[in-house]
């Protein structure tokens, strides 16, 4: 394991080290996606160097170089998700596709008035697709709703009933970083017999996840969260979960046997994977896999939120801040009273801090709370404390200069 | 604030921070729209911030006149320039104003990201519409 040293680590990530509007660049925008760092921008050059194919296909010498990386990807990433089977690991292009996935592929399960059960803070991509199928099949979709104090509701168990054929939620919240009580969701969910999916987008860059410990049928993430490239992603199910759905996409590569009458499909993984797969980025992912694996993830983890709360506790003084973001988490969310989202956004961006600001794909969320968008600043490992330092010092600079 | 002041105060910037609290400070110039009048009609759709829009036009001369308001102050400042371009002259002057050129001129084509940068173009949309009535 390589020991802790954020000075060390930050200069792997070579796109840090550049001036934005005439200042040094501080990025806080990780939760919307991730720098890249040094090896997995080699994993791609080094593919296309050396090993460049198709996979599964010809045989000759690339095209084993290229499958045997290509399914060693495969073998890393479930070891990355401690996945008992690499089979169940189903390259996609992120999170959203994956999603998409599971909700055509349970559509022929589905009967009107079945329940489709979410939680209300959940990215709109693990929404609208449920939200479509509900309307194609007659079902119903409904949401565990999450009080404006921060605290799920309660009675939640009751949202759960003989009706709930799928029950899928985030991991933690994209646009303000709440955990869910995944284990409790999952009892519940099992209790009343329903599949269950987890967004697991904006939890992998930062902690260590365990399916069996996790125990969900389906679990979902984009690789460009957690230092991977865009455009790849990973579906994982259990066995039976996976068997269940029809492929989203049917072409080459997923087929055993073609007539022009009838086609039989492959078995998993290769079933839900139509066409050419994205080889460089399946490559690139097993990199970023390996780079966070051989880290000491703990101390990246109290590191990334020893920044958010450095930030927290200091806005936490400010009467016109209201912070929607709990304590010891990797981001801080949150509105200025009286103040627009675009202008702060503005007055940062002009002192090169890169921050989100708006609905962060959650609008059902941003209604029950009340607001039209936060501001978000989102930490990763090569964060520092000098970004969080400057991040809030040009905040109050802002509210400063905007305040009427 | 008139045109020559405005090319004066934004050829005075060197920077995207100067640019933007020059935007705030002539933001301050716009005078502000009442209430009752920031209804859905007068919406200005596309804009990453609410922006709401009103032209009338003198029955005798054919000028225009605008007024709009944002709750971006950023948005209030662009507004201000452009209305600096169009404010007083009739729709065929108008029509021939090219404002994206005119706001790059000033310095401004860098500061614009995308998402704003469509704002501003559904602003200028707006006022080309709205004054395009031949």
């Amino acid at each position: 394991m390589v020991q802790f040293d954020p000075i060390s680590l930050r200069q792997q990530f070579p796109i840090l080290s550049q001036l934005a509007n005439d200042h040094p660049l501080v990025y806080l925008d990780n939760a919307a996606t991730t720098q890249k760092p040094h090896c997995v921008l080699n994993a791609i050059m080094d593919y296309y160097q050396t090993s460049n194919a198709n996979v599964h296909r010809g045989s000759h010498f690339l095209s084993d170089k290229a499958t045997n990386l290509f399914e060693q990807a495969r073998q890393t990433v479930a070891e990355f998700i401690q996945a008992p089977e690499e089979s169940h690991v189903i390259w996609c292009k992120g999170a959203t596709e994956a999603i998409n996935q599971v909700a055509y592929g349970l559509e022929a399960e589905l009967k009107p008035d079945d329940e489709i059960l979410i939680s209300s803070l959940e990215h709109h991509a693990n929404l609208v697709p449920w939200q479509q199928l509900a309307q194609r099949t007659g079902a119903v979709l409904r949401s565990i709703p999450f009080t404006s104090d921060a605290k799920w509701e309660t009675e939640y168990a009751s949202y759960f009933n003989e009706k709930t054929k799928i029950f899928a939620c985030a991991q933690i919240s994209n646009a303000i970083g709440v955990q869910l009580p995944l284990k409790q969701l999952m009892l519940e969910a099992k209790r009343v017999k329903a599949l269950t999916l987890i967004d697991g987008a904006q939890a992998v860059a930062h902690y260590p996840v365990n399916m069996a410990e996790l125990d969900c049928d389906f679990y979902v993430f984009s690789g460009h969260k957690m230092y991977a490239p865009t455009g790849i992603g990973v579906l994982y199910g259990k066995e039976k979960a996976l068997e269940r759905l029809q492929p989203l996409q049917t072409g080459g590569e997923m087929v055993l046997r073609v007539s022009l009458s009838s086609t039989e499909f492959n078995r998993l993984p290769y079933r839900l994977e139509a066409g050419t797969p994205n080889i460089e980025g399946v490559i690139a992912l097993a990199s970023a896999c390996d780079f966070l694996m051989a880290q000491d993830r703990q101390a990246i983890l109290n590191w990334e939120i020893s920044l958010a709360n450095r930030v927290r506790r200091i806005l936490l003084n400010e009467a016109d801040i209201k912070i929607y973001s709990p304590e010891n988490s990797t981001l801080v969310s949150f509105v200025v009273k009286n103040i627009n989202l675009v202008d702060l956004n503005g007055f940062l961006d002009s002192k090169g801090i890169g921050i989100r600001s708006g609905s962060h794909c959650a609008h059902p969320l941003m209604a029950q709370l009340g607001v039209n968008g936060t501001l978000r600043a989102s930490f990763a490992c090569y964060n520092n404390e000098r970004d969080a330092d400057h991040f809030v010092a040009t905040l109050l600079d802002a509210i400063d200069l905007l305040a009427e | 604030m008139n045109l020559q002041e405005i090319k004066i105060q934004f050829n005075q910037c060197h920077s995207k921070e100067e640019s933007f609290r020059a935007l705030v400070k002539i933001s301050k110039t716009l005078n502000k729209l009442d209430t009752d009048l920031k209804i859905d009609k007068n919406a200005v759709t596309g804009c990453e911030s609410q922006v709401w829009l009103i032209a009338k036009e003198d029955s005798e001369t054919g000028l225009w006149q605008f007024n709009a308001d944002s709750d971006a102050k950023l948005i209030r400042g662009f507004l201000a320039i452009i209305f600096a371009h169009v404010d007083g002259l009739n729709s065929q002057e108008i029509q021939q104003v090219n404002l994206i050129e005119s706001l790059e001129n000033l310095n401004l084509s860098a500061y614009l990201t995308s998402s704003r940068n469509n704002g501003i173009r559904a602003i200028i949309s707006k006022i080309q519409q709205l004054t395009n009535i031949n």
